[in-house]
C-alpha cells in the first residue's frame, strides 16, 4: 500500500523524512552482516586485537618478558609448551615477541587508519564546503603533497624525528610519518563526495525545506559521504602496516628491544637458513591480518556502496 | 586538449618548487649535517668542506643557491636536453644528476617491468575469473594472488631466492639483468634469470590489487544494459567480450594504475637491496642515513616530477578509454 506523506516544511520534520525506513548505516551493516567472509574477517580482527591488546598488558598471556634473553631454556629452539611459538637466535620467547610485534603493528596501522579519517574529513569537507576559492587553495595544497613519492618521504620523515622525545616515542613517530603522506586520498574522497553530494536532489530539498547550512552539512552529507571513506580508510590500514615493515627492513623501525611483526618479519628473513619459524610465525600474523583487513574492506565496500547489487 | 596539457604542465613549476621547499625544511631539521660522520674530521678540513658545499652559509642562504642552480637549467643537444642542476653529492663528491641518471636507469626499467607484470597478469587474472565467476578458476585467480600479496615484497624475495634461485637454481640473484634503453624492445638483451625474481618481487602485491579490481568491474560492466544489447544483437560472445566489457572495465583500472606505476618506479628500494640492485633507492636510503643533502634534495625532486607526469598521463588516458570525459 502505497502511504502517503504530506511535505513536511518545518526544519525539524525535515530530518524526519524517511524516518519510517531503516537508515543507511542499518541497511549497511545487514548487507555486511549476510557477508561470510567479512564477518569471519572482523572476528578473526577482533580476536588477534584482543589476543595482542591483553597480552601486553597480563603477564599470564604474556608468559615472558619480550626481551628477556632465556639462555637457560636454550636459543632456537622450536615450539614447545614452554615457548609456545619456539625461541628467537637470541633466546627470546617468540609468543612474548609477536604479540608485542602485533600490537605495535596493529596500533601503526589504527593510528595512521584514525589521523587519515580525521584530517582527511577535516581537510575534504572544507575544501568543498568553503566555495570555489577555497576549494582550489586547499586541493591545490593537497596536490603538492600528492607529489611526494611516498615511501621517500616516510623515509625522511622518519629520519627528522628520530630520537626526539615525542609522547608516544618510536610508534608515535612511525604513525606520524605515515599518516602524513596519507591523508591527502581520503581528503580527495570526501571532497568529491561532498561536492557531488551538494548538488542532489534531496539536499536541495532539505534545503528548499529550510533546513540550516550545519544541519545539511552534519545530517544530510556527511553520513551519506562516509561510506567510500570508511573503505577508503579499511584499506589504508594494512597498507600503513606494510609500510612500517618497509620502515623496518631498511632499519628505521621501532627502537630495540621493542619489535613490530615488520622487525620480527625482518629478523626472521635474516635467520632463514637457521630458524625457519622467526619468519613463519610473524609473516603469517601479518598475513592474517592483510588478509582480513582486505575482505572486511572489500565487504564494507559491497555493504556501503548500494549501487552494487 | 593541448591547452590543457600545457595548463598541466606549467603547473608543475610551482608544485616542484613546493616540494624541493619542503623537502629543504625537512631535511634541515634532521639532526646532524653531513660531516658529523663517525670519524672526527680535523676541524681545518671540515672548515674547508663545509665551505665547498656552501654548509659555513645560513639556511636561507644555502637555500636560495640551491634554488638558484635548480633553475637555470643547461640546455644541450643530447637526450634528455635540460640538465637541471640538482647540486652536488657530499659523500661521493659527484653531481647528483649524475647519480640519479645511473641508478634511474635500473630502477625504472625495474619499476616499468613490474608495473608491466602487475597489469599484464592482473588484469588477465581478473578477466578470467569474472568470466567463471564463482567457479574454482575465479577462487584460484582471486585468492592465490591475495595470499601473495599478504606477505611484505621481502618476505616474497627471501623466499624466492631461497627456492627458485638456491634450491632450484633457475635464476640468478646478484644485480639487474636489464639492458640499455634502446634495446629495451629486443626481449633476448635481457638476461632474464636475473631479472625474473625481482620483477615478481615487486609486483605481486600491485598485481593481486589489479586482478580485484579488474574482477569486480568486469562484473559490474557484464550486467550493464548496453552487454546484454550487444548480445541481443547476436555479436559473438568474443566481441562482446573484448570490445564491450574489457574496454568498458578499463576505467577503474586506470585510476590506480597511476598512483600504483609512480609507487612501483619510486619504490623499489627494498628489492634493491635484496637483489644487490645498483638502482636508486641505496643511494638514497644512504643519503638520508649520511645527510646527504644533495641527493636527498635530488631525488625527491627529480621522483616528485616523474609522480606529476605519470598522473598527467593517466588522465588522458583516462579522456582516451571514456569518450565522455573531455579536458578543456
Amino acid at each position: 500500500m502505497a502511504h502517503v506523506r504530506t511535505l513536511p516544511l518545518t526544519e525539524h520534520a525535515a530530518g524526519d523524512v524517511g524516518a519510517g525506513h531503516r537508515s543507511i548505516w542499518a541497511d549497511a551493516l545487514r548487507r555486511l552482516s549476510r557477508n561470510r567472509p567479512a564477518m569471519i574477517s572482523l572476528f578473526v580482527l577482533a580476536a588477534i586485537f584482543v589476543l595482542a591488546a591483553l597480552g601486553n598488558y597480563i603477564d599470564a598471556i604474556q608468559r615472558y618478558d619480550p626481551a628477556a634473553l632465556n639462555y637457560e631454556d636454550g636459543t632456537r629452539t622450536g615450539p614447545s609448551w614452554d615457548h609456545f611459538l619456539g625461541q628467537d637466535h637470541l633466546g627470546r620467547d617468540m609468543w612474548a615477541r609477536v604479540l608485542q610485534g602485533t600490537w605495535i603493528s596493529l596500533r601503526v596501522g589504527l593510528g595512521v587508519a584514525a589521523i587519515a579519517f580525521v584530517v582527511g574529513v577535516l581537510v575534504g569537507g572544507a575544501a568543498a564546503l568553503s566555495g570555489s576559492a577555497g576549494d582550489n587553495i586547499v586541493m591545490r595544497a593537497t596536490d603538492a603533497l600528492y607529489a611526494f613519492p611516498d615511501l621517500l618521504f616516510i623515509i625522511l620523515l622518519r629520519a627528522v624525528l628520530a630520537g626526539r622525545d615525542v609522547p608516544g616515542g618510536d610508534v608515535a613517530i612511525i604513525i606520524f610519518a605515515i599518516a602524513f603522506v596519507s591523508w591527502m586520498t581520503v581528503a580527495r574522497l570526501v571532497r568529491g563526495q561532498m561536492l557531488s553530494l551538494a548538488k542532489s536532489d534531496y539536499v536541495t530539498a532539505a534545503r528548499a525545506a529550510g533546513a540550516s547550512q550545519a544541519r545539511i552539512v552534519f545530517v544530510h552529507m556527511l553520513p551519506n559521504a562516509l561510506g567510500p571513506v570508511i573503505v577508503a580508510i579499511t584499506f589504508a590500514i594494512p597498507v600503513a602496516i606494510f609500510a612500517e615493515s618497509a620502515l623496518a627492513f631498511i632499519g628505521f623501525g621501532v627502537a630495540p628491544p621493542a619489535a613490530s611483526l615488520g622487525t620480527l618479519i625482518d629478523e626472521g628473513h635474516r635467520q632463514i637458513i637457521e630458524t625457519k619459524w622467526m619468519l613463519i610465525f610473524p609473516a603469517s600474523v601479518l598475513a592474517l591480518l592483510m588478509l582480513c583487513f582486505t575482505f572486511l574492506g572489500d565487504g564494507l565496500r559491497d555493504a556501503l556502496d548500494p549501487r552494487v547489487r | 586538449m593541448i591547452a590543457y596539457v600545457i595548463r598541466r604542465l606549467a603547473w608543475l613549476v610551482p608544485l616542484l618548487w613546493a616540494v624541493a621547499t619542503i623537502t629543504f625544511i625537512v631535511m634541515n631539521l634532521v639532526p646532524g649535517g653531513p660531516f658529523d660522520a663517525n670519524e672526527k674530521l680535523p676541524p681545518a678540513t671540515r672548515e674547508l668542506l663545509e665551505e665547498r658545499y656552501n654548509l659555513d652559509k645560513p639556511v636561507y642562504e644555502q637555500y636560495y643557491h640551491y634554488m638558484r642552480d635548480l633553475v637555470l637549467v643547461d640546455v644541450g643537444s643530447e637526450p634528455p636536453f635540460i640538465y637541471p642542476d640538482l647540486g652536488t653529492s657530499f659523500t661521493q663528491d659527484r653531481d647528483v644528476s649524475d647519480i640519479i641518471r645511473d641508478g634511474f636507469t635500473v630502477s625504472a626499467q625495474l619499476g616499468l617491468s613490474a608495473f608491466v607484470f602487475a597489469l599484464v597478469v592482473g588484469m588477465s587474472l581478473g578477466i578470467v575469473s569474472a568470466l567463471n565467476q564463482n567457479s574454482p578458476l575465479d577462487y584460484f585467480g582471486v585468492f592465490l594472488p591475495s595470499l601473495g600479496a599478504a606477505v611484505p615484497s621481502f618476505v616474497i624475495a627471501t623466499v624466492g631466492v631461497l627456492v627458485f634461485a638456491v634450491e632450484l637454481g633457475w635464476f640468478d640473484v646478484l644485480g639487474w639483468g636489464g639492458p640499455a634503453w634502446h634495446e629495451m624492445w629486443n626481449p633476448l638483451a635481457w638476461d632474464w634469470r636475473k631479472v625474473v625474481l625481482p620483477v615478481v618481487s615487486l609486483g605481486l602485491l600491485p598485481m593481486a590489487f589489479i586482478a580485484r579490481i579488474t574482477r569486480a568491474s568486469m562484473l559490474e560492466v557484464l550486467r550493464e544494459d548496453y552487454v546484454r544489447a550487444a548480445r541481443s544483437r547476436g555479436l559473438s560472445e568474443r566481441i562482446v567480450i573484448v570490445r564491450h566489457v574489457v574496454k568498458n572495465s578499463l576505467i577503474p583500472i586506470l585510476t590506480v594504475a597511476g598512483p600504483m606505476f609512480a609507487a612501483l618506479v619510486t619504490g623499489s628500494f627494498i628489492i634493491e637491496r635484496i637483489f644487490a640492485i645498483n638502482g636508486i633507492g641505496s643511494p638514497f636510503v644512504d643519503a638520508v642515513f649520511r645527510r646527504d643533502y644533495g641527493v636527498i634534495m635530488g631525488t625527491t625532486i627529480f621522483y616528485a616530477t616523474v609522480v606529476v607526469i605519470a598522473n598527467l598521463v593517466v588522465d588522458l588516458l583516462y579522456a582516451a578509454v571514456d569518450p565522455r570525459i573531455r579536458y578543456s
